[in-house]
């Protein structure tokens, strides 16, 4: 066994808010503190302000640490890249806890062009987080890969720009985000999922936008890649499905909501099998469907 | 057939004939787009979509007409020969009554 690292003095990095989780990390591991902190930079509060709690990370032994979310363990003895995803996994739980009481939440990616909202609703492993790391190396902002948080009006999409978590399998495809994966969180050894912020490969972060269309991917190796209209009925019956905490009182609220989403939004079917080309006619449907609408939006 | 509320789903007892007078379901909130609706059952949070014929009907079950009526008002709208209107409606308000979608009397 190896004695526990301490490189550097302690490093305090916040608030970061994600929804209406706010959060702060310590770490007596400066090196892993600096870089967690960088993955989640996006979520830097930018008003500063009071956190609602600490993540703490301290080297334990043999190259392991212990993640702490105000007191309690989320992780007793992790390698340096899992600390950040689990870190990020403990974030994303209670920041989708934070948004129900006031949004639909969906399990769904979103990125935005001219103030509207494109929302990539599935479920896992459908391919949501490589499509929006497409879309944004294609100029679009960042608005999330993972919950999607509406206002119970339906009428806009809140940004919630975690990391990306960017699995092996898209990593042939997404080579230059390696470059956004800080050292102490690289894995050289074997392929693991990166947890990447969006500005650290140079992309942009959106701000709340109104819908303007709802795209239900499905990721299928080898698949001749294919976008198809889909009725907005149906859209909204896929949408229910994908919503966190579909059940109990208000549900009629958060139903008459995404109607109103998928009223404010063309709807598609997506099957992708080549990324270029998803993101090639997502793209052209944009232009055809909602780019009229937005083309005096700035 | 009774008078009895026949808004039980999957007792077994199909209620659906030319004199049941269906009604949404108080549990279900639905919504219209595009001609097609959407339904919301809050008791076991599912949607359910129906297709624009199925949406027609929908929007036609107030709890006043019975199925004969139904019958006569989508023959006229449609043209469609009234029994294949008859069975395709009862088909389809049995199907919503065993999803819990709809009640009568």
């Amino acid at each position: 066994m190896t004695a526990p690292r301490r490189a550097g003095s302690p490093l305090e990095a916040g608030p970061f808010v994600a929804l209406g989780h706010r959060f702060g990390v310590r770490s007596t591991d400066r090196e892993l503190g600096e870089a967690v902190a960088a993955v989640l930079t996006t979520l830097a509060a930018d008003e500063g302000g009071a956190v609602d709690g600490w993540y703490d990370i301290d080297p334990v032994a043999d190259a392991r640490h212990r993640l702490t979310w105000q007191g309690q363990p989320v992780a007793e003895r992790a390698r340096p890249a899992n600390v950040a995803r689990m870190l990020a996994w403990h974030v994303n739980r209670l920041a989708v806890d934070s948004a129900l009481a006031d949004h639909v939440v969906l399990h769904a990616g979103a990125v935005t062009r001219a103030g509207r909202a494109l929302l990539m609703a599935a479920p896992m492993q459908a391919g949501k987080t490589t499509l929006a790391a497409g879309l944004v190396d294609r100029g679009w902002a960042y608005l999330t890969d993972e919950a999607v948080a509406v206002t119970l009006d339906g009428g806009t999409v809140l940004p919630y720009p975690k990391p990306l978590s960017i699995d092996p399998g898209s990593q042939s495809v997404l080579a230059h985000w390696r470059a956004g994966v800080p050292d102490a969180l690289a894995t050289p050894s074997r392929p693991r999922q990166w947890q990447v912020a969006v500005t650290g490969v140079g992309g942009q972060v959106g701000g709340p936008a109104r819908p303007g269309g709802v795209v239900l991917p499905h990721y299928r190796r080898g698949a001749a890649t294919r976008l198809d209209p889909v009725a907005r009925a149906e859209a909204l019956a896929e949408l229910a499905t994908c919503a966190f905490a579909w059940h109990g009182e208000g549900l009629a609220e958060r139903f008459a909501a995404l109607a109103e989403t998928v009223r404010l939004s063309a709807c598609a079917r997506l099957v992708t099998g080549d990324l270029d080309e998803a993101c090639r006619q997502l793209e052209r449907w944009w232009r055809d469907q909602v780019g009229e609408a937005t083309r005096w939006a700035g | 057939m009774s008078d009895r509320a026949r808004d039980a789903p999957d007792d077994g007892d199909d209620p659906v004939d030319t004199s049941f007078v269906g009604a949404p379901h108080p549990q279900v909130t639905w919504v219209e787009l595009d001609g097609q609706v959407a339904i919301l059952h809050q008791g076991t949070s599912e949607v359910h979509v129906l297709n624009p014929a199925g949406s027609l009907v929908w929007q036609c079950l107030d709890g006043e007409a019975d199925v004969a009526t139904l019958v006569d008002e989508l023959h006229e709208a449609t043209g469609e020969e009234r029994g294949v209107v008859e069975s395709d409606l009862v088909a389809l308000l049995s199907q919503l009554h065993r999803q819990g979608l709809v009640t009568g009397r």
